[in-house]
């Protein structure tokens, strides 16, 4: 149910630019864990994210998911191991009924109807949206959106997730839910975000990017508790927060 | 969220279980086409037909329990086509009649008279479909029609991203208002212009990230259809009612 992410020598720049986004980075997560990705806007948070699922495709290094290499024949496969929860939901749903967005994975698996039908109850039911099946996806709250998006990919059993800012948009009750949700799934997870104490709620480890390398890599708690360090990588607690 | 609106598409389907309601999509959009085709090549004069036309297209409203509200209101949408065709009489030349003391031209009364009962017919057909078919079904119907399913996807994303793109641009003029920007004459424009390109790049935008998050899940430009209930004879036979009944109207008007 979960796998291993190794990252090695990635280089990538955006065509057209100079500068590149990563030159040279590297990122082991083990299977089953839970890493949050921090770093200012602009530092390649969401470039690694789409890198992961092969949506970029690495210039120099390699993306490695539970061994398999990800290439041009494998990209299929990968893509069923790695599942991507973009940052804005209405991009994720795009059919006119959350059903038809979690069963469109399936489908693209080739799966039978039957089985297309036991996975969005399953995934539905996986993130408490049993009774959404048959909602319109713009009619939802920005949290229904954010699990319906979660389960968009559960229904593909992916072994990985990854998560583009998935607090962005919801309400603090909205947050405290996907964070215990997030918290009870069994994939390993990588958590891009800015939000410092979700982070903290969901992830035990944190890697912090910046200038296109890990500069941080260490335990929530403890990045939280250095405020000079936070400083340096331009991240900050909100007020009223301290460790 | 979105406020509900003149171009707010979740309204189009109006909630109900009449049999009008559970006939299968691609019956009712053949029945439609039957019954439009069959008003579009009606000749003007044949007033008897029409009333035909207009009398089963009535039943078919009252037996979906479309209330004269929704219908009227849906039917504004001809209005700009009805009201070019009221310029016909006065433009248009041979024989002339008297009204009023205004001299209209009987050719093109007969010419206004064509679009409005054809438009209003046509339209009010259109309304009793989508009316009585959620959006999915629509798009089901499509595709059970063997339309491509390019088109098809491109239907559905319209709809699906309408609402998006309407706030989006409430959004941008909201955010031109608060500036103090408050156009009363054509000329004042040109803010709104070139917020349209701004959407237009959004939306671009968006079709690129959709794709992504399509691509992400396995999407290598195939839409899976997701079809549930079978058709019945039943469905093809209640949906070609209106066009056979249309159909013979035409027949009997036209042998005498």
């Amino acid at each position: 149910m979960s796998a291993t992410v190794v990252v090695k020598d990635l280089a990538f720049t955006y065509p057209g630019e100079h500068h590149p986004v990563f030159d040279g980075l590297d990122i082991t997560i083990e299977a089953g864990e839970r890493v949050a990705l921090l770093g200012p806007n602009g530092s390649g948070k969401t470039t690694l994210a789409l890198h992961l699922n092969g949506l970029l495709r690495a210039q120099r290094g390699e993306i490695v998911i539970s061994g398999v290499v990800l290439g041009d024949e494998t990209l299929a496969e990968i893509r069923r191991r790695v599942g991507l929860i973009f940052q804005d939901p209405n991009d994720q749903l795009f059919m006119h009924r959350v059903r038809d967005d979690v069963a469109f994975g399936p489908a693209n698996l080739g799966l039978d109807a039957v089985e297309i039908a036991r996975r969005v109850e399953q995934a539905l039911d996986d993130v408490g949206a049993a009774g959404l099946a048959e909602h319109a996806p713009h009619h939802l709250s920005g949290g229904e959106q954010r699990r319906a998006a979660v389960a968009s990919v559960l229904s593909m059993n992916p072994e990985i997730l990854v998560l583009d800012e998935p607090t962005s948009g919801i309400d603090p009750l909205g947050r405290h839910e996907l964070a215990g949700l997030l918290s009870s799934l069994p994939q390993t997870q990588l958590v891009v975000t800015h939000d410092l104490p979700f982070a903290l709620a969901t992830c035990a480890r944190s890697l912090v990017l910046d200038e296109g390398k890990i500069a941080v890599d260490m335990q929530t708690r403890a990045l939280l508790a250095d405020s000079d360090l936070l400083t340096q990588h331009r991240l900050a607690l909100p007020f009223g927060y301290r460790f | 969220m979105s406020s509900p609106g003149v171009f707010d598409h979740r309204h189009l389907h109006v909630h109900g279980t009449s049999p009008i309601h559970r006939i299968a999509p691609e019956a009712k959009l053949l029945g439609l086409l039957g019954f439009v085709i069959t008003v579009a090549i009606t000749p003007r004069q044949w007033v008897l037909a029409f009333a035909v036309d207009a009398a089963v297209l009535l039943g078919v409203l009252v037996v979906a329990r479309l209330t004269p509200r929704v219908v009227l209101g849906r039917l504004a949408a001809i209005l700009p086509f009805v009201a070019f065709a009221f310029l016909f009489p006065f433009i248009g030349d041979g024989e002339t009649t008297s009204v009023l003391g205004i001299s209209l031209s009987i050719d093109g009364l007969w010419a206004s008279w064509n679009v409005l009962a054809k438009a209003t017919l046509g339209g009010a057909a259109s309304i009793a479909v989508t009316a009585t078919t959620p959006i999915p079904e629509l798009l089901t119907g499509l595709s059970r029609l063997r339309v491509p399913a390019a088109v098809v996807a491109i239907i559905g994303f319209m709809f699906r991203y309408l609402d998006l793109m309407v706030d989006e641009f409430g959004r941008m003029r909201r955010a031109m208002a608060a500036r103090a920007y408050n156009p009363r004459w054509l000329w004042q424009n040109r803010p709104l212009a070139s917020s349209a390109g701004a959407l237009f790049v959004r939306t671009y935008e968006r079709g690129e990230r959709v794709h992504d998050a399509m691509a992400a899940r396995g999407f290598t430009g195939t839409m899976p259809t997701f079809s549930e209930a079978s058709t019945t004879r039943n469905d093809w036979l209640l949906a070609a009612v209106p066009a056979v009944v249309s159909l013979v109207g035409f027949t009997i008007v036209g042998l005498t």
